[in-house]
């Protein structure tokens, strides 16, 4: 681990395309994530479902019901995209406790690509729910002047977002990296279990603070 | 530090793509699932409820009909009664009726009775009257009653019309006629009444005289077909009759009556 945790490193070029590491290894997730679903859910039944499955429902039934807290509203049209969202970033930030693989959520640019993500989803939900010109007029709410801080606001949340997740994860890959190469093989068992801990409440904080967002841009909750 | 825009563009396109895989093959089927489960529970639920309804309904019911038992009870009791006070009216009336006849046939057999006895009776105290009276008259003296008795006698013959005077003589050339009297006749009485029966028949009479005490008093001529009897035993007999035939139509009108 002798390179710089701020650059990305190409794995291969496809034309003019530099495919990245976080590229292929969130490729590599998405395989297991969408073969993983297929098998489990291979078999399901309504009467006396199996532990696969049951965990599979709780999961789905667990999420949809946080996100409807948060939103306020039926979680079933989000559920997909916050779904997604959720499992695909604990899953990723997991990904790196896995010897040789490193999370593509240490990479600035997947936390920004799914910050990018929730704020033009964030923007086409909320135009397609309330309209566009209503949707633009809460800009300049309370007050027109308020239009340039408003937008700004926008841009800057969803920049924390990806600054947020993308420190947190790198942060604690990078310690437990500098740990690892002083302290030697068992030391760094309590920073890992740690940044397991951490990699779950980044992936919960990235969705809620998302749901939050869309909430508020689609009108069910006030806009923060 | 340098920002790869491909690789931003990558990853989110590879973000969609994998929420579009986890709606596909995770998301749709387990939901479908969760809300056939739901679907199964509240149609569990609903026939539960239904049922529970129904056993209220039920319920309701038999308390409705439990409510309604007293009324129907009475209802019961007052028709039983009705009916036992119509057969006890109706048995009444037939006992009664039953009773009512009874006691005609009774009354009417006691009538009969009593006018058959009346009638024996009277019978009997006719019987007793004219023994009394023939008794009573058997020591009269007979003899000064028979002249006048044979007069009345020979009267009546010649009151008769001619054809009943030629019946009497029955075409004989002499008229057998006998004579009966109660008491010995004297040969002038008999002499006259020959004469006076021959001048009434027109033809000659053969008189026989006999004696017959039952007549008491009188005679009694004997005629071929015919008798002429002026005696006080055919007058007791008369006067018996006409007695029990008066008596017996007043016991008949008191029975009516």
């Amino acid at each position: 681990m002798t390179d710089s945790p701020l650059t990305t490193p190409v794995v291969f070029v496809l034309g003019p395309v530099p495919v990245t590491l976080p590229v292929v290894v969130t490729w590599g997730l998405m395989a297991a994530m969408a073969l993983g679903s297929v098998l489990a859910t291979r078999r399901l039944r309504v009467e006396r479902p199996g532990r696969v499955q049951t965990v599979l429902e709780l999961v789905v039934e667990t999420l949809r019901r946080q996100i409807a807290e948060t939103m306020q509203a039926d979680a079933t049209p989000f559920l997909p995209l916050l779904g997604t969202l959720f499992l695909y970033l604990a899953v990723a930030n997991l990904s790196g406790l896995v010897p040789g693989l490193k999370a593509p959520t240490a990479f600035l640019e997947t936390a920004a690509a799914l910050a990018l993500v929730v704020l033009l989803a964030s923007q086409a939900l909320g135009i397609r729910r309330r309209g566009l010109w209503a949707y633009l007029k809460g800009f300049a709410h309370p007050t027109p002047l308020l239009l340039p801080l408003n937008i700004l606001s926008e841009l800057t949340r969803a920049f924390s977002l990806s600054v947020r997740l993308f420190g947190n994860v790198m942060s604690g890959e990078f310690v437990i990296a500098i740990v690892l190469s002083l302290a030697g093989l068992f030391v760094p068992v309590p920073l890992m279990a740690l940044e397991l801990l951490l990699g779950l409440v980044q992936a919960y904080i990235f969705t809620v603070l998302a749901a939050v967002f869309i909430g508020g841009a689609v009108g069910t909750i006030e806009k923060g | 530090m340098h920002i790869d825009g491909w690789t931003i563009l990558l990853q989110a396109v590879n973000f969609l793509i994998l929420v579009w895989l986890l709606h596909r093959f995770l998301y749709r089927p387990v939901l479908a699932v969760i809300a056939e489960r739901q679907a199964a529970t509240e149609r569990v639920r609903s026939d539960a409820e239904a049922a529970r309804q129904a056993a209220e309904a039920a319920s309701r019911s038999l308390e409705d009909q439990r409510a309604t038992l007293p009324a129907e009870r009475d209802r019961l009791i007052a028709a039983a009664r009705a009916e036992a006070e119509a057969e006890r009216a109706a048995l009444l009336d037939r006992a009664r009726t039953e009773a009512d006849h009874a006691l005609e046939e009774a009354r009417a057999r006691l009538a009969e009775e009593r006018a058959q006895a009346l009638g024996a009776l009277q019978r009997h105290a006719a019987d007793l009257g004219t023994q009394l009276a023939t008794r009573l008259l058997r020591d009269a003296p007979a003899r000064s009653l028979t002249r006048p008795l044979l007069e009345e006698a020979c009267a009546a013959v010649e009151a008769l019309d001619a054809s009943q005077r030629h019946a009497l003589a029955d075409g004989a050339e002499s008229v057998p006629v006998r004579l009966a009297a109660a008491g010995p006749l004297s040969d002038e009485d008999a002499a006259h009444a020959r004469d006076r029966l021959t001048v009434a028949l027109g033809r000659p009479v053969a008189l026989e005289l006999t004696e017959d005490p039952s007549l008491i008093a009188g005679v009694e001529l004997h005629f071929a077909h015919s008798v002429v009897r002026r005696s006080w035993k055919q007058a007791l007999a008369e006067a018996k009759e006409e007695m029990t035939r008066h008596d017996s139509a007043r016991t008949d009108a008191d029975s009516v009556a």
